[in-house]
């Protein structure tokens, strides 16, 4: 099997809404497993995911999916699954009406829908609730039942835009834990803003932003591009929005009179050595006095997120995430 | 089966449901209730009704009367696109159309402009009569003296019409092609009652009279109900936030919009060919000792009826599409009600045009002078749908694949050419 025929290519992917570029000459190669589009609110994430699942029509640039030009909607369509962000389903029909609906829209027998629609009901644990009514499924269960629709017809591709959004924790894991087994014989591309979502689930990652590939590589080498660049330090209280101001906080965690901060500098802080190495907002930054004791600390995946959006310039107001 | 899937669809809204009701509820009320056996004329019966003659000498002196009448109150009913409008003509129009009845009367434009004692017709008063019962006293029209030129030829009477038309701006009584029937009604004889009957009675025309009537009654449904359907079904992936699922499906955009549009026309017709079917028996029963032919006459009423469930729903789902639910339910609404309007209730059968009106179960005769334009109207109604469907497939298909970004940046520069363009007027 040819190799491409197992992943999508993307390349020099231009999209315009009006005179606002959406996406900026953007290249990527997804394999198969989960991959994890990282970026903020309006960075191009679901932009791009539309274009992948024949939503959007690309301006420039060349798209593959399993070896099928993107132009090929029909096919792209019979071997890609899509979960939308904000979706819905008929509220008078029962789960499995539903179900039994897409499927046929899909181009499915009814005898494939019969051996389908119960064993991925049971899959995302609804088999109890396929007689009731899509109005009367809890937020989890209607993306529960969103997962199973995008796999009904068992595509190659499946397309996930912020699936956990206004999720509890409890059903954000579940959620999480599900696509991760569906990953294991088929692309996943999951697009959110939630960096921990990425970090429980995916290999590689792509960071997006204002419609351009910030980064795309994996996890480990996000996290080892940031290694070095956070501290922890315990300030007083009222230090802390000169440390703002001059560092980039990715948490802290107040005590009475203290404040422990964790951020990102480019050199050992407090020293004047902390400078950061390109861009604006980074000439804003590492300028300040932090007391001694500031401590290296193995970087997450928030970190190296930020580090990443910061060391490509992007402006970070604040130090806030 | 898809087919099945989208009519529950459409049986399970309550549009649908409101379209049921109100199609037995025009059925019942303005239809079957009211339906009477047609009895055979006896001779010195009185009255047998009116009929509609082409005869000049009936029409001339009526329709002369008549603009003589409107000419001195100053005032002219017309029905431009089939709403009233009173019209008033300006000093040179009027001027036209003194001479137009200085030519038609005989008169001066002085005699005319000079009587001064002008009356409409209508009731005055109340009182009492010689036996003190109370009544209402009637003045009739009151006129200048005039006589229609022996000179006039019926050709120029016309084209005089034609010109008065004109001038008040058409959709007026004197329209060439609508003066018999504003003017040249006229008592039925019984040899013409009864040569009427005897046709009614040929074979096959019994059913096709009854079944004419019910499809001029529920042609008023059925001309605007099946948009609110169309345009609720259409809908409903929007409300229900579920195009996504559905555009990113493997099935083709025809197959979705047509399973659709088919299980529309479907689910409208099954209440439609339920009331034919009940008219059939109900008809039937009442005269058990006739067999009646309703083959051509069940023909003529599924191409009657059949065409304007296709045109409203696919134009309501074009419309949905393009707009929103509730533009596309305005505009049918608009329409129907113009149509409506427009139409005279017997035998006015438009080559185009939604409506076709037939109020009677007699003239069969003009109906059948009419059959032409009949297949003609319901023809263009058909080739309408199909321009729709295909409209809304495109359409679908494009939204499909893009959204509707070229919709918006299409409106985005209309918005801003409109906004140069005051800009410029402005400056």
């Amino acid at each position: 099997m040819n190799q491409e025929d197992n992943c999508i290519i993307i390349s020099h992917v231009d999209k315009y809404y009006g005179k606002k570029q959406a996406l900026k000459d953007v290249n990527l190669t997804i394999g198969q497993g989960m991959f994890g589009l990282l970026g903020r609110n309006g960075a191009g994430k679901t932009t791009l995911m539309k274009t992948l699942a024949t939503l959007h029509e690309k301006q420039a640039g060349e798209i593959s999916v399993c070896g099928i030009p993107i132009s090929r909607a029909k096919e792209i369509r019979g071997i890609t699954g899509y979960l939308p962000q904000d979706f819905s389903m008929y509220p008078n029909m029962t789960v499995y009406e539903c179900l039994d609906y897409l499927g046929m829209l899909s181009g499915m027998s009814k005898a494939l829908r019969q051996k389908r629609i119960p064993m991925l009901l049971k899959r995302v644990n609804l088999t109890k609730k396929r007689r009731s009514r899509v109005k009367s499924l809890s937020g989890g269960m209607k993306r529960r039942l969103g997962i199973a629709q995008a796999l009904l017809h068992d595509p190659k591709v499946l397309i996930v835009d912020e699936p956990t959004a206004g999720l509890d924790p409890e059903e954000r894991i579940r959620f999480r834990n599900l696509l991760c087994e569906v990953a294991e014989e088929r692309i996943v591309i999951l697009s959110t803003h939630i960096v921990g979502d990425i970090e429980a689930t995916c290999e590689n990652i792509a960071i997006l932003n204002e419609g351009e590939l910030l980064w795309s590589g994996t996890v480990t080498q996000l996290l080892e591009n940031a290694r070095g660049k956070v501290y922890t330090a315990e300030i007083p209280a009222s230090m802390l929005p000169q440390v703002k101001h001059d560092y980039i906080v990715t948490g802290m965690l107040r005590s009475e009179q203290t404040v422990t901060v964790r951020l990102l500098a480019d050199g050992q802080p407090g020293g004047g050595s902390a400078s950061a190495t390109s861009g604006e907002s980074s000439e804003i930054r590492g300028q300040g006095e932090i007391p001694a004791g500031a401590r290296e600390a193995m970087p997450n995946c928030e970190d190296a997120y930020m580090y990443c959006l910061h060391q490509h310039g992007c402006e970070i107001v604040g130090g806030d995430i | 089966m898809l087919f099945i899937k989208e009519c529950k669809k459409v049986i399970c809204s309550m549009t649908f449901v409101l379209f049921v009701v109100t199609v037995v509820a025009m059925y019942t009320t303005q239809y079957s209730n009211g339906l009477r056996t047609v009895a055979e004329p006896k001779p010195g019966q009185g009255n047998y009704g009116q009929i509609i003659r082409e005869d000049p000498q009936l029409i001339m002196p009526a329709a002369v009367e008549s603009l003589l009448g409107e000419y001195l109150s100053g005032s002219y009913a017309a029905y431009p696109i089939g709403l009233y409008k009173n019209v008033r003509l300006k000093e040179s129009k009027r001027l036209e159309m003194r001479s137009v009845l200085e030519e038609l009367t005989g008169l001066s434009g002085e005699e005319i402009d000079g009587f001064n004692d002008f009356s409409e017709a209508g009731f005055f008063g109340e009182g009492l009569d010689e036996d003190g019962n109370p009544v209402m006293f009637y003045q009739e029209k009151v006129l200048p003296e005039y006589s229609l030129p022996v000179s006039l030829t019926y050709g120029r009477f016309c084209e005089l019409m034609g010109k008065a038309d004109d001038l008040i701006g058409g959709g007026s009584s004197y329209a060439v092609g609508t003066l018999a029937s504003y003017f040249g009604l006229a008592p039925m004889t019984y040899e013409e009652a009864l040569a009427e009957y005897e046709a009614m009675m040929a074979p096959g025309e019994l059913g096709r009279a009854y079944l004419r009537l019910h499809c001029d009654y529920m042609g008023i449904d059925l001309a605007v109900m099946p948009v609110f359907v169309a345009a609720a079904l259409w809908q409903l992936d929007r409300r229900a936030r579920m195009q996504s699922l559905i555009y990113t499906r493997k099935s083709s955009t025809a197959r979705i919009v047509g399973t659709r549009y088919l299980a529309l026309v479907c689910c409208m017709s099954v209440p439609v060919l339920l009331t034919l079917l009940y008219t059939v028996c109900k008809v039937g029963g009442m005269y058990p000792q006739m067999s009646i032919d309703w083959g051509s006459g069940l023909g003529m009423a599924l191409l009657w009826l059949l065409p304007d469930i296709l045109a409203v729903s696919a134009l309501g789902i074009l419309l949905t599409e393009l707009f929103s639910p509730l533009l596309a339910i305005f505009l049918q609404c608009v329409w129907w009600f113009i149509s409506l309007n427009a139409t005279g209730l017997t035998g006015d059968v438009g080559r185009f045009g939604l409506q076709i009106r037939h109020n009677s179960l007699r003239y069969s005769v003009l109906w059948q002078s009419q059959e032409k334009n009949f297949l003609c109207n319901r023809l263009a109604l058909t080739a309408l749908a199909l321009l729709c469907l295909g409209l809304t497939v495109w359409l679908y298909e494009h939204k499909r694949k893009s959204g509707m970004a070229w919709m918006n940046r299409l409106f985005s520069t209309m918005k801003r050419g409109n906004a140069e363009t005051r800009k410029e007027g402005e400056n």
